[in-house]
């Protein structure tokens, strides 16, 4: 039943258009990246790590959450359209199947979009900034904490989605989530928010390691973050009757 | 066109559009009033440093906010196939005139929170040095005008495509692409419609010393010509917008 859904799921994935939005916003970030680093190359010392927080820094702070609300938002559009949410409870799939289909697409979606992220790293780095050798494996660590951190947040975005029958607006409390996760990380206290876990998880605006000795707390937080937002997708799944 | 008004009220009623149009300056208010300098910090003129501030934070959440309140306004016909039906009830003209009077009047309550929540956090810190009042107005009339270009660009995009997804692209996209341009040489800005907050601004850092960490806020003459433009752009989308939804297919 899972297997169905996640085919289903990755069908609605077809030419979308949120796959100019998976390439620009990286692109973008990397070209600023790149160019803002070879302007300052007298005060970024740090070689790959400085072409690193360049490259990410309002990416991950801002984009990055922004990017997987679009992604959750866009999953959970058709859902809300017409009478399509009569359909898939009457479905003869578990509820939850459905959200945790919809949860590993974005999932793919985030990993890749990741992937693309390191991938312009390297080339910038490579093409443009000239760094010897290859890039630390401490920055793939970054990327794959990142998301870590981040998949509590797409099981945070895929319930707004769900609970708010609107495109849009789940996109804007995506970004203002990484507002307020900035000034939670900024303030210390970034394992206690989804949306600073990513954030901290990048470690994007320091070039000294944000986790060092708390990976311990980040597994947990992002865990328990996680089992909660299911849950609570599961529950409202299963007790909230549909309004179609 | 009251009629027409009325219902669109009635729509955003529904939609709680109200709350949406709360929850940006709401944003602005958290992260402004987080970063605002303390009165004994190192911060010389605090209270422009403040109004500093405020169009860097609107160059990252108003290309976003303004594409959330212009692709609601669109999407709730086009979800349920009502342009057809709104076309044979009403004139396209009345439709059109009430969604753009709804629209402004929300982009207008935005400007104005925005505003009066850089003054109240200024007189709520205790900032000593004084703003002026054309300063003042100058920032909001700034906000409102890239604000209501915004918009009426968001929702060209959301009749043109009868979708809210690339609206809601563009914005991300665009505040990206803003925030990005307000760090790259000035001239670079003004071909970037949607960081013109930057650009626009009468408040600037003066000097930052990087030893004491000393930063110098002040004030620099109006760019009344840029403002034009903006006013032009915004006319210019509202004009296309109004064609779209003339020339529409049902």
């Amino acid at each position: 039943m899972f297997l169905r859904c996640f085919r289903a799921e990755n069908r609605k994935l077809h030419a979308s258009p949120i796959w100019i939005l998976f390439f620009l916003l990286p692109v973008i970030s990397a070209v600023y990246g790149t160019f803002n680093y070879l302007q300052n190359l007298g005060i970024l010392q740090d070689q790959w790590y400085s072409l690193w927080t360049q490259h990410t820094l309002f990416y991950a702070l801002f984009f990055y959450p922004v990017l997987v609300g679009v992604y959750a938002a866009y999953l959970w559009r058709l859902e809300h359209r017409g009478h399509n949410w009569n359909l898939i409870l009457a479905a003869p799939v578990r509820p939850l199947a459905l959200f945790l289909a919809k949860y590993v697409v974005v999932l793919k979606l985030v990993l890749l979009t990741q992937l693309l992220v390191f991938g312009l790293y390297v080339l910038c780095g490579k093409a443009f900034a000239h760094l010897p050798g290859w890039p630390p494996v401490q920055t793939l660590l970054f990327l794959l904490r990142g998301l870590v951190g981040g998949q509590c947040v797409i099981a945070l975005q895929l319930l707004l989605s769900m609970l708010i029958r609107s495109f849009a607006v789940p996109v804007f409390l995506g970004l203002a989530g990484g507002v307020a996760g900035m000034l939670c990380a900024s303030k210390g206290i970034g394992l206690a928010f989804p949306y600073a876990l990513m954030q901290v998880g990048m470690n994007a605006n320091k070039s000294e390691d944000l986790l060092a000795g708390q990976y311990g707390g980040f597994l947990l937080a992002s865990a328990l973050w996680l089992a909660l937002f299911l849950a609570l997708a599961h529950l409202l799944l299963t007790r909230r009757d549909v309004r179609a | 066109m009251p009629r027409a008004l009325h219902a669109e009220l009635q729509k955003a009623h529904r939609r709680h559009d109200l709350a949406v149009c709360l929850l940006v300056p709401l944003v602005i208010l958290v992260w402004v009033g987080y970063s605002a300098p303390e009165v004994d910090s190192s911060t010389v003129h605090p209270f422009s440093a403040l109004f500093y501030m405020g169009p860097t934070v609107d160059a990252i959440l108003m290309p976003i906010g303004m594409a959330v309140l212009a692709t609601r306004l669109w999407d709730v016909e086009e979800k349920g196939d009502f342009p057809k039906l709104l076309y044979t009830l009403q004139s396209r003209r009345s439709l059109f005139a009430a969604k753009a009077a709804l629209g402004f009047g929300e982009v207008l309550l935005i400007a104005v929170l925005e505003t009066a929540i850089l003054l109240a956090l200024g007189w709520w810190k205790g900032y000593a040095d004084a703003v002026p009042a054309s300063h003042i107005l100058y920032h909001f009339v700034c906000t409102l005008a890239v604000c209501v270009m915004l918009f009426a660009s968001e929702l060209l995009l959301a009749v043109l495509l009868a979708n809210p997804l690339p609206a809601l692209c563009v914005g991300v996209v665009g505040a990206l692409v803003g925030l990005f341009s307000a760090f790259m040489p000035p001239i670079v800005s003004l071909f970037v419609p949607w960081g013109y907050f930057i650009p626009l601004s009468s408040f600037v850092l003066a000097s930052w010393d990087a030893d004491t960490r000393i930063a110098v806020y002040g004030m620099r003459a109006f760019r009344p010509l840029l403002l034009a433009w903006v006013v032009v752009l915004a006319a210019a989308f509202f004009a296309f917008a109004w064609r779209a939804v003339r020339e529409k297919e049902v």
